[in-house]
């Protein structure tokens, strides 16, 4: 039996659980999902600019750090602690992450970069993927939940696995670092692709990483990559809205 | 053995430096005074005359320095209306630590119409130094703050730089009961290989922020104007209702020059100990 969307993914044999999962994950972690993800590049257009990645070994050094050290981890452990607060109701736990993960910004355009792609993600689970009670939970945040906050309240109200989740978002996440950086530097497709196996290792450690952490291990040290985003907003030429 | 273990660690326990300061200051007819002061262990704080308007306060370290399992609190707030400088002495030193991370909390709150800035000399992280830091500030819708603060990884004057320990350094600031800016900086481990990623510092030493209450767009142009001078990188910025600068640099030097040349376009009086 075909699942309509508003029924959770844990009905049903496992099989067409897993089936539902997936295409779930698959359709909104997609860069086909309307959330707007080209137009952002996280401070990588000033990192090429300034000279910083020039090929594929500076830019999978630079996005393993901002994996491992920066928003990645950090983006990662929000989406752990909102799907669980969601799963177990915790409406005022919920509002602590969603308060704490807007203001964990390090610059007025990341902060325009992971809100505006957050609510886009809520606006289109609302009107095509919707979940019963999804609607009460984003209310009960009183906030415009960031990107990782509004992936994880939309997987969590849909039954879609943790474990799955988080490591699709952190791949959308480092496909859209590596998309961007391919519209600014020569990088081939199969270049793209180096960089995607390199970062493999990388994305599972980081996840590995957020599944265990509270909000008080959140904790980045991209000096660097966070002046990028900052420096970005008065660069001459740009074709990114970070 | 294991007594002797017992013995040698509750000595150190004991060596460590406990450090308080806590106070509150008012303004009365357009005068800024102090509250009560409480004091206690190594940290203190002393009044100079005052240099223009409003109360100038000046940390002092009388243990020299933090190691590791010290401890410092200060709380401090600025009642509606009153106008409050704080300094240090001198930069703060934290030495190696083989044992638990020093911690340093500080929490400040500034009320309606208050003033406050927050501008102490450089912290100094020796190799092997762990320390865990705290920054808690609330301030009322109307409030304005004007904080800097520097960290140097190793003592780059003397071509020393930190290699291991530990620095966690955690801000959370609100502005009218609301979070508006949140931050935790985790450096450890190899901090001199993560030090030279490009990402983290690319081999530089020191990183700085100025942060500004209320700022907005027309601040931060001014700040920009300075962009020529500067020696290492600086980033600026303005959002919910803050305006931010942030430095990246080789050295303590060269940061702390560019620091001074953005808290010169926000019109800030320096401390006099800034300029020696």
């Amino acid at each position: 039996m075909l699942m309509t969307t508003n029924e959770p993914v844990n009905a049903g044999d496992l099989a067409a659980r897993e089936a539902a999962a997936l295409y779930r994950l698959m359709t909104w972690l997609s860069p086909a999902f309307p959330v707007g993800g080209f137009s952002y590049s996280s401070g990588i257009e000033w990192a090429v600019e300034a000279g910083d990645i020039t090929d594929t070994a500076t830019l999978a050094d630079w996005l393993d750090t901002m994996l491992g050290d920066g928003s990645g981890f950090c983006d990662a452990t929000f989406l752990v602690q909102a799907y669980r607060a969601t799963e177990a109701g915790e409406e005022t736990s919920l509002r602590d992450i969603a308060e704490l993960a807007s203001a964990f910004v390090p610059s007025r355009e990341r902060q325009l970069e992971t809100t505006s792609q957050g609510r886009a993600f809520i606006d289109i689970a609302r009107a095509a993927w919707d979940a019963e009670g999804l609607d009460a939970m984003v209310a009960a945040c009183r906030t415009p939940l960031v990107y990782p906050v509004a992936v994880g309240v939309v997987a969590a109200m849909h039954g879609v696995p943790l474990a799955p989740t988080l490591h699709a978002f952190l791949h959308a996440v480092v496909s859209n670092w590596i998309s961007a950086a391919s519209r600014l530097i020569p990088l081939g497709q199969t270049d793209s692709q180096r960089v995607l196996v390199r970062l493999e290792a990388a994305v599972a450690a980081t996840a590995t990483r957020a599944l265990s952490a509270t909000l008080d291990d959140l904790g980045s040290a991209t000096f660097r990559a966070d002046l990028a985003s900052l420096r970005h907003e008065t660069q001459y030429t740009r074709l990114f809205r970070s | 053995m294991r007594s002797e273990l017992s013995v040698t660690s509750s000595i150190f326990e004991a060596n460590r430096a406990r450090g308080a300061v806590r106070f509150d200051v008012h303004a009365r007819d357009g005068v800024t005074r102090r509250g009560v002061l409480h004091e206690s262990g190594s940290l203190r704080v002393r009044f100079p005359s005052p240099e223009d308007e409003g109360l100038s306060g000046v940390f002092v370290n009388t243990a020299g320095g933090v190691a590791g399992g010290d401890r410092f609190d200060v709380e401090i707030s600025a009642a509606d209306a009153a106008r409050l400088t704080l300094t240090t002495a001198a930069a703060e030193k934290v030495y190696r630590a083989p044992g638990p991370a020093a911690e340093l909390n500080i929490a400040l709150k500034v009320g309606a119409g208050a003033h406050l800035s927050w501008l102490p000399q450089e912290t100094i992280l020796f190799d092997r130094a762990r320390v865990h830091r705290r920054f808690d500030i609330a301030l009322d819708e109307a409030a304005s703050l004007l904080l800097c603060e520097i960290v140097v990884f190793g003592r780059t004057a003397m071509g020393e730089r930190m290699e291991q320990g530990e620095f966690v350094d955690r801000w959370r600031l609100s502005r009218g009961g609301r979070l508006v800016f949140a931050e935790t900086v985790r450096l450890g481990g190899d901090i001199g290989a993560k030090l030279a990623r490009s990402a983290v510092a690319k081999g530089g030493a020191a990183i700085g922020t100025a942060l500004i209450v209320p700022g907005d767009e027309a601040l931060i142009e001014r700040i920009r104007e300075a962009s020529e001078s500067f020696a290492g990188e600086v980033g600026i910025s303005a959002w919910n209702g803050f305006a931010m600068a942030r430095f990246c640099a080789q050295d303590a030097a060269r940061l702390r020059a560019d620091m001074m040349a953005v808290l010169a376009r926000t019109g800030a009086a320096l401390p006099r100990l800034w300029l020696n």
